[in-house]
């Protein structure tokens, strides 16, 4: 399908995911509500894969440069976080150890259970 | 006239744009030709303009006219996240309930280390805020940050040093922590590190990297309501 009408729908979606923002008082961004939007429809076969998928490749595949410009913005509140930089280093290097160490853990211990029941 | 100048050229978009794209550029290249994780090509990207911009002493708002249209396409990208889960339905459903489990656990042990060292280092409310999110995909991580108040600025630096320490160590802490069932792995590594721990996975091993975006996904939809929660008691 035409490239331009696959961004349509994906764009389609995200307007819709950001009223759902808007009228449901609960602090999910407008983007997660036009994911979940799009799973469903794509579940329910309401949208076919080939519809989406072309766009959805290729916004994934430049999706890490639309970073650079937030990451830069840095440059406006670093004033308000010089005095903490070491600690919020600290946190982010052990929040994600120990995050990737229990995650992988219990999907282990999980998996040899069910593993265990059906022998 | 030269002030004409200044504002016709960098107060336009086109500037914004231009300079992310060749900082990007130059984050690649660096990457490739040191093949060093460290030099993640955002990271440099981020420092580049950053560097730019205080030596040319043109303003972050200036850039940020073009820089914005980057961000704009953020809500779109993450909508297309639902594709790649969708491809993946079947080893969902295979594995429902160790992928669920696993990934909240990494998701609650995550937010209450933040939680805890945040309180225990007296860290300031909007940087916490910036904190809270940092294991997930940088889309979903800002939103929430911006849902909270909090520095969207630290949510970067957080989001991509997490991702670098996933796509440098994921093989030593494999060994170390004895994570040696690929599915297991790829949850780890998604839930903790997020894409750019991921996109090392893929390259390591296809089913590590196959769960590890899926984790992405399914992490991030359960950050976005973990945190409030979490935050409230900050």
């Amino acid at each position: 399908m035409n490239g331009l009408i696959q961004f349509g729908i994906i764009i389609g979606v995200s307007l819709f995911g950001t009223f759902l923002n808007s009228i449901i008082p609960l602090p999910v961004p407008g983007s997660v509500w036009g994911m979940i939007v799009m799973f469903i429809l794509l579940c329910v076969k309401a949208v076919k894969l080939e519809q989406v998928e072309i766009a959805a490749d290729f916004l994934l595949s430049i999706m890490t440069i639309m970073f650079v410009p937030v990451g830069a913005g840095l440059i406006t509140s670093y004033g308000a976080i010089r005095g903490e930089i070491f600690k919020i280093f600290g946190v982010i290097i052990i929040s994600t150890v120990i995050s990737f160490f229990i995650t992988g853990k219990v999907a282990q211990i999980i998996m040899n259970i069910q593993k265990g029941g059906k022998d | 006239m030269f002030s004409n100048v200044y504002s016709d050229v960098f107060g336009n978009g086109l500037f914004g744009i231009f300079l992310t794209i060749i900082a990007f550029q130059i984050g690649i290249i660096i990457n490739r030709k040191t093949k060093l994780v460290i030099f993640n090509p955002l990271l440099i990207a981020i420092i580049f303009v950053i560097v730019f911009l205080l030596i040319t002493g043109i303003d972050y708002e200036d850039y940020y006219i073009g820089g914005s249209m980057f961000q704009f396409m953020l809500t779109p990208a993450t909508v297309a996240f639902a594709i790649p889960l969708y491809r993946q339905m079947s080893i969902l459903k295979k594995n429902l309930w160790a992928i669920l489990i696993s990934i909240f656990c990494g998701c609650i042990s995550c937010t209450m280390t933040i939680f805890i060292l945040s309180k225990l280092w007296n860290i300031s409310d909007s940087v916490f805020y910036g904190l809270m999110p940092k294991s997930v995909t940088l889309a979903i991580a800002l939103g929430i940050t911006e849902e909270l108040g909090g520095i969207s600025g630290v949510t970067c630096v957080g989001v991509v040093v997490s991702g670098i320490i996933g796509a440098a160590f994921i093989t030593v802490f494999s060994k170390i922590f004895k994570i040696d069932n690929k599915i297991a792995l790829g949850l780890s590594v998604g839930t903790a590190t997020h894409a750019i721990g991921t996109s090392r996975a893929i390259q390591i091993d296809e089913l590590v990297g196959a769960m590890g975006s899926l984790s992405i996904v399914i992490a991030g939809v359960m950050t976005v309501f973990i945190v409030p929660i979490v935050s409230s008691f900050y």
